[in-house]
Protein backbone atom coordinates (compact mmCIF):
# COMPACT_ATOMS: atom_id res chain seq x y z
CA UNK A 1 0.00 0.00 0.00
CA UNK A 2 1.41 3.40 -0.97
CA UNK A 3 2.11 5.67 1.97
CA UNK A 4 2.06 9.41 1.45
CA UNK A 5 4.09 9.85 4.58
CA UNK A 6 6.99 8.14 2.83
CA UNK A 7 6.53 10.29 -0.28
CA UNK A 8 6.86 13.44 1.75
CA UNK A 9 10.32 12.33 2.73
CA UNK A 10 11.46 12.83 -0.83
CA UNK A 11 10.39 9.76 -2.84
CA UNK A 12 9.09 10.15 -6.38
CA UNK A 13 5.33 10.01 -6.96
CA UNK A 14 5.50 7.48 -9.80
CA UNK A 15 3.86 4.80 -7.60
CA UNK A 16 0.64 6.76 -8.06
CA UNK A 17 0.50 6.29 -11.80
CA UNK A 18 -1.92 4.04 -13.68
CA UNK A 19 -2.63 0.63 -12.24
CA UNK A 20 -1.27 1.36 -8.75
CA UNK A 21 -3.75 4.16 -8.17
CA UNK A 22 -6.58 1.96 -9.43
CA UNK A 23 -5.49 -0.87 -7.13
CA UNK A 24 -5.31 1.54 -4.24
CA UNK A 25 -8.80 2.84 -4.96
CA UNK A 26 -10.22 -0.69 -5.10
CA UNK A 27 -8.71 -1.60 -1.76
CA UNK A 28 -9.73 1.66 -0.07
CA UNK A 29 -13.26 2.05 -1.40
CA UNK A 30 -14.76 -0.99 0.29
CA UNK A 31 -18.36 -0.93 1.56
CA UNK A 32 -18.63 0.70 4.99
CA UNK A 33 -20.48 -0.52 8.07
CA UNK A 34 -23.92 1.08 8.41
CA UNK A 35 -24.97 2.89 11.62
CA UNK A 36 -26.42 0.49 14.19
CA UNK A 37 -30.18 -0.10 13.89
CA UNK A 38 -30.33 1.22 10.34
CA UNK A 39 -32.58 -1.56 8.98
CA UNK A 40 -34.96 -1.20 11.94
CA UNK A 41 -35.30 2.54 11.28
CA UNK A 42 -36.03 1.88 7.60
CA UNK A 43 -38.73 -0.66 8.51
CA UNK A 44 -40.25 1.82 10.99
CA UNK A 45 -40.50 4.44 8.24
CA UNK A 46 -42.02 1.87 5.86
CA UNK A 47 -44.66 0.99 8.48
CA UNK A 48 -45.50 4.70 8.89
CA UNK A 49 -46.30 5.08 5.20
CA UNK A 50 -47.69 1.57 4.63
CA UNK A 51 -51.41 2.40 5.10
CA UNK A 52 -51.74 5.54 2.93
CA UNK A 53 -49.48 4.11 0.24
CA UNK A 54 -51.07 0.69 -0.06
CA UNK A 55 -54.86 0.98 0.08
CA UNK A 56 -56.63 -2.38 0.19
CA UNK A 57 -57.61 -3.32 -3.34
CA UNK A 58 -59.68 -6.12 -4.75
CA UNK A 59 -57.01 -8.36 -6.26
CA UNK A 60 -59.19 -9.33 -9.26
CA UNK A 61 -59.91 -5.74 -10.36
CA UNK A 62 -56.33 -4.62 -9.83
CA UNK A 63 -55.14 -6.63 -12.86
CA UNK A 64 -55.06 -4.58 -16.08
CA UNK A 65 -56.55 -7.38 -18.20
CA UNK A 66 -59.60 -7.60 -15.91
CA UNK A 67 -60.05 -3.83 -16.06
CA UNK A 68 -59.90 -3.92 -19.87
CA UNK A 69 -62.42 -6.77 -20.00
CA UNK A 70 -64.82 -4.86 -17.73
CA UNK A 71 -64.49 -1.75 -19.90
CA UNK A 72 -65.11 -3.77 -23.08
CA UNK A 73 -68.25 -5.44 -21.62
CA UNK A 74 -69.61 -2.06 -20.47
CA UNK A 75 -68.98 -0.55 -23.91
CA UNK A 76 -70.72 -3.47 -25.65
CA UNK A 77 -73.70 -3.28 -23.26
CA UNK A 78 -74.10 0.46 -23.83
CA UNK A 79 -73.82 0.07 -27.63
CA UNK A 80 -76.28 -2.85 -27.76
CA UNK A 81 -78.72 -1.02 -25.44
CA UNK A 82 -78.68 2.01 -27.73
CA UNK A 83 -79.32 -0.11 -30.80
CA UNK A 84 -82.26 -1.88 -29.09
CA UNK A 85 -83.77 1.47 -28.03
CA UNK A 86 -83.58 2.83 -31.60
CA UNK A 87 -85.25 -0.34 -32.99
CA UNK A 88 -88.05 -0.07 -30.42
CA UNK A 89 -88.71 3.58 -31.24
CA UNK A 90 -88.78 2.73 -34.96
CA UNK A 91 -91.34 -0.07 -34.33
CA UNK A 92 -93.62 2.27 -32.31
CA UNK A 93 -93.45 4.99 -35.01
CA UNK A 94 -94.32 2.40 -37.71
CA UNK A 95 -97.28 1.10 -35.72
CA UNK A 96 -98.55 4.66 -35.16
CA UNK A 97 -98.32 5.43 -38.92
CA UNK A 98 -100.20 2.20 -39.74
CA UNK A 99 -102.97 3.14 -37.29
CA UNK A 100 -103.26 6.60 -38.88
CA UNK A 101 -103.50 5.13 -42.42
CA UNK A 102 -106.23 2.68 -41.25
CA UNK A 103 -108.17 5.52 -39.62
CA UNK A 104 -107.90 7.63 -42.81
CA UNK A 105 -109.14 4.70 -44.89
CA UNK A 106 -112.08 4.16 -42.51
CA UNK A 107 -113.03 7.86 -42.74
CA UNK A 108 -112.76 7.80 -46.54
CA UNK A 109 -114.83 4.62 -46.72
CA UNK A 110 -117.60 5.99 -44.48
CA UNK A 111 -117.64 9.28 -46.40
CA UNK A 112 -117.95 7.42 -49.71
CA UNK A 113 -120.73 5.27 -48.24
CA UNK A 114 -122.66 8.39 -47.17
CA UNK A 115 -122.25 9.98 -50.61
CA UNK A 116 -123.39 6.78 -52.30
CA UNK A 117 -126.47 6.54 -50.06
CA UNK A 118 -127.39 10.16 -50.88
CA UNK A 119 -126.91 9.62 -54.65
CA UNK A 120 -129.05 6.45 -54.53
CA UNK A 121 -131.88 8.28 -52.67
CA UNK A 122 -131.78 11.18 -55.22
CA UNK A 123 -132.16 8.70 -58.11
CA UNK A 124 -135.08 6.94 -56.49
CA UNK A 125 -136.91 10.27 -56.03
CA UNK B 1 -39.97 -10.13 -7.50
CA UNK B 2 -42.50 -9.39 -4.82
CA UNK B 3 -46.11 -9.15 -5.89
CA UNK B 4 -48.46 -6.33 -4.96
CA UNK B 5 -50.77 -8.89 -3.39
CA UNK B 6 -48.32 -9.60 -0.58
CA UNK B 7 -48.50 -5.97 0.49
CA UNK B 8 -52.22 -5.39 -0.04
CA UNK B 9 -53.73 -6.58 3.21
CA UNK B 10 -52.58 -5.74 6.72
CA UNK B 11 -52.56 -9.42 7.70
CA UNK B 12 -50.04 -10.27 4.98
CA UNK B 13 -47.91 -7.16 5.57
CA UNK B 14 -45.88 -8.71 8.39
CA UNK B 15 -44.29 -11.58 6.44
CA UNK B 16 -43.59 -9.14 3.60
CA UNK B 17 -41.89 -6.65 5.93
CA UNK B 18 -39.63 -9.44 7.18
CA UNK B 19 -38.71 -10.21 3.57
CA UNK B 20 -38.15 -6.52 2.89
CA UNK B 21 -35.98 -6.20 5.99
CA UNK B 22 -33.75 -8.98 4.65
CA UNK B 23 -33.49 -7.05 1.39
CA UNK B 24 -32.48 -3.90 3.29
CA UNK B 25 -29.87 -5.82 5.25
CA UNK B 26 -28.44 -7.30 2.06
CA UNK B 27 -27.92 -3.92 0.39
CA UNK B 28 -27.66 -1.38 3.23
CA UNK B 29 -23.88 -1.28 3.32
CA UNK B 30 -23.59 -0.67 -0.43
CA UNK B 31 -26.25 2.09 -0.40
CA UNK B 32 -24.90 3.79 2.73
CA UNK B 33 -21.29 3.68 1.46
CA UNK B 34 -22.19 5.35 -1.85
CA UNK B 35 -24.25 8.02 -0.07
CA UNK B 36 -21.58 8.64 2.59
CA UNK B 37 -18.70 8.85 0.13
CA UNK B 38 -20.58 11.39 -1.96
CA UNK B 39 -21.85 13.43 1.01
CA UNK B 40 -19.08 12.97 3.61
CA UNK B 41 -21.65 13.31 6.41
CA UNK B 42 -22.91 10.22 8.22
CA UNK B 43 -26.19 11.80 9.32
CA UNK B 44 -27.17 13.08 5.89
CA UNK B 45 -25.92 9.86 4.28
CA UNK B 46 -28.17 7.79 6.55
CA UNK B 47 -31.13 10.03 5.73
CA UNK B 48 -30.48 9.61 1.99
CA UNK B 49 -30.00 5.85 2.38
CA UNK B 50 -33.31 5.57 4.28
CA UNK B 51 -35.08 7.58 1.56
CA UNK B 52 -33.63 5.24 -1.07
CA UNK B 53 -35.01 2.16 0.72
CA UNK B 54 -38.38 3.82 1.21
CA UNK B 55 -38.49 4.56 -2.53
CA UNK B 56 -37.44 0.95 -3.16
CA UNK B 57 -40.41 -0.25 -1.10
CA UNK B 58 -42.75 1.93 -3.16
CA UNK B 59 -41.28 0.73 -6.49
CA UNK B 60 -40.68 -2.93 -5.65
CA UNK B 61 -43.47 -4.16 -7.92
CA UNK B 62 -41.75 -2.66 -10.96
CA UNK B 63 -38.40 -4.38 -10.41
CA UNK B 64 -38.19 -7.62 -12.33
CA UNK B 65 -34.93 -9.24 -11.20
CA UNK B 66 -32.10 -8.93 -8.69
CA UNK B 67 -29.90 -7.30 -11.36
CA UNK B 68 -32.64 -4.76 -12.04
CA UNK B 69 -32.95 -4.11 -8.31
CA UNK B 70 -29.20 -3.63 -7.90
CA UNK B 71 -28.97 -1.24 -10.86
CA UNK B 72 -32.00 0.68 -9.52
CA UNK B 73 -30.46 0.99 -6.04
CA UNK B 74 -27.15 2.27 -7.42
CA UNK B 75 -28.80 4.78 -9.76
CA UNK B 76 -31.23 6.17 -7.19
CA UNK B 77 -28.56 6.38 -4.47
CA UNK B 78 -26.14 8.27 -6.72
CA UNK B 79 -28.84 10.69 -7.90
CA UNK B 80 -30.24 11.36 -4.43
CA UNK B 81 -26.80 11.79 -2.87
CA UNK B 82 -25.56 14.15 -5.59
CA UNK B 83 -28.81 16.14 -5.32
CA UNK B 84 -28.35 16.41 -1.54
CA UNK B 85 -24.75 17.46 -2.14
CA UNK B 86 -25.87 20.24 -4.52
CA UNK B 87 -28.52 21.42 -2.07
CA UNK B 88 -25.91 21.68 0.69
CA UNK B 89 -23.50 23.47 -1.63
CA UNK B 90 -26.15 26.03 -2.58
CA UNK B 91 -27.16 26.73 1.05
CA UNK B 92 -23.69 27.83 2.10
CA UNK B 93 -20.49 28.12 0.17
CA UNK B 94 -20.02 24.52 1.14
CA UNK B 95 -17.57 23.58 -1.60
CA UNK B 96 -15.05 26.24 -0.61
CA UNK B 97 -15.45 25.47 3.08
CA UNK B 98 -15.15 21.73 2.46
CA UNK B 99 -12.06 22.27 0.32
CA UNK B 100 -10.32 24.33 3.03
CA UNK B 101 -11.30 21.75 5.65
CA UNK B 102 -10.04 18.85 3.53
CA UNK B 103 -6.73 20.60 2.90
CA UNK B 104 -6.21 21.12 6.62
CA UNK B 105 -7.06 17.50 7.40
CA UNK B 106 -4.84 16.22 4.63
CA UNK B 107 -1.92 18.43 5.58
CA UNK B 108 -2.16 17.21 9.19
CA UNK B 109 -2.39 13.59 8.12
CA UNK B 110 0.54 13.88 5.76
CA UNK B 111 2.77 14.96 8.58
CA UNK B 112 1.61 12.18 10.89
CA UNK B 113 4.01 9.25 10.96
CA UNK B 114 1.20 6.84 11.85
CA UNK B 115 -1.13 7.86 9.01
CA UNK B 116 -2.28 5.32 6.49
CA UNK B 117 -2.48 5.76 2.73
CA UNK B 118 -6.10 4.53 2.75
CA UNK B 119 -7.18 7.57 4.79
CA UNK B 120 -5.42 9.89 2.36
CA UNK B 121 -7.07 8.28 -0.65
CA UNK B 122 -10.51 8.51 0.99
CA UNK B 123 -9.98 12.21 1.68
CA UNK B 124 -8.65 12.89 -1.79
CA UNK B 125 -11.68 11.16 -3.32
CA UNK B 126 -13.88 13.36 -1.13
CA UNK B 127 -12.47 16.50 -2.72
CA UNK B 128 -13.54 15.49 -6.24
CA UNK B 129 -16.63 17.09 -7.82
CA UNK B 130 -19.80 15.07 -6.93
CA UNK B 131 -20.39 13.43 -10.31
CA UNK B 132 -16.73 12.43 -10.74
CA UNK B 133 -16.86 11.03 -7.21
CA UNK B 134 -20.02 9.06 -8.05
CA UNK B 135 -18.56 7.56 -11.22
CA UNK B 136 -15.33 6.70 -9.39
CA UNK B 137 -17.32 4.96 -6.62
CA UNK B 138 -19.31 2.88 -9.08
CA UNK B 139 -16.07 1.92 -10.84
CA UNK B 140 -13.94 1.02 -7.81
CA UNK B 141 -16.36 0.40 -4.92
CA UNK B 142 -19.02 -1.38 -6.97
CA UNK B 143 -16.52 -2.81 -9.47
CA UNK B 144 -18.65 -1.83 -12.47
CA UNK B 145 -17.26 -1.41 -15.99
CA UNK B 146 -17.83 1.94 -17.80
CA UNK B 147 -20.64 0.53 -19.98
CA UNK B 148 -22.52 -0.62 -16.86
CA UNK B 149 -22.01 2.79 -15.23
CA UNK B 150 -23.31 4.50 -18.37
CA UNK B 151 -26.46 2.34 -18.33
CA UNK B 152 -26.99 2.78 -14.61
CA UNK B 153 -26.66 6.57 -14.69
CA UNK B 154 -28.33 6.98 -18.13
CA UNK B 155 -25.20 8.77 -19.27
CA UNK B 156 -23.27 8.51 -22.56
CA UNK B 157 -20.29 6.12 -22.37
CA UNK B 158 -17.95 8.94 -23.46
CA UNK B 159 -19.08 11.09 -20.52
CA UNK B 160 -18.46 8.25 -18.07
CA UNK B 161 -14.95 7.65 -19.47
CA UNK B 162 -14.24 11.36 -19.39
CA UNK B 163 -15.40 11.62 -15.74
CA UNK B 164 -13.18 8.66 -14.81
CA UNK B 165 -10.11 10.01 -16.60
CA UNK B 166 -10.55 13.48 -15.12
CA UNK B 167 -11.12 12.05 -11.63
CA UNK B 168 -7.96 9.93 -11.77
CA UNK B 169 -5.93 12.84 -13.18
CA UNK B 170 -7.27 15.17 -10.52
CA UNK B 171 -6.44 12.65 -7.77
CA UNK B 172 -2.84 12.40 -8.98
CA UNK B 173 -2.51 16.19 -9.26
CA UNK B 174 -3.99 16.80 -5.80
CA UNK B 175 -1.76 14.16 -4.24
CA UNK B 176 1.34 15.64 -5.83
CA UNK B 177 0.40 19.21 -4.84
CA UNK B 178 -0.29 18.24 -1.23
CA UNK B 179 2.99 16.38 -1.01
CA UNK B 180 4.83 19.49 -2.20
CA UNK B 181 2.97 21.72 0.27
CA UNK B 182 3.73 19.40 3.16
CA UNK B 183 7.35 18.99 2.10
CA UNK B 184 7.79 22.79 2.07
CA UNK B 185 6.11 23.11 5.45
Amino acid sequence: MADFGEHTKGQQNDEWDGATLEQELRSVLRPLAVPEGFAARVIARVQEVEVPLRPVQSPSTSKPIVRWAIAAVLLLTISFGGYEQRQRERRIAGERARQQVLLALQITSSTLQAVRTKVDSDHSN
Amino acid sequence: MHSAKTKSSPSSARPFLQEFRELVEAHQSRVFSIAYRILRDRGVAEEVAQDVFLALYQNLDRLESNEHLLAWLRRVTVHRATDACRRRASRVDFAAEEFREERTILANEFTSSFSKASTHVEHLVATLPPMQRAVLLLRYQEDMVPTEIATTLSMPLGTVKSHLQRALKLLRTKAARLQKEVAHG
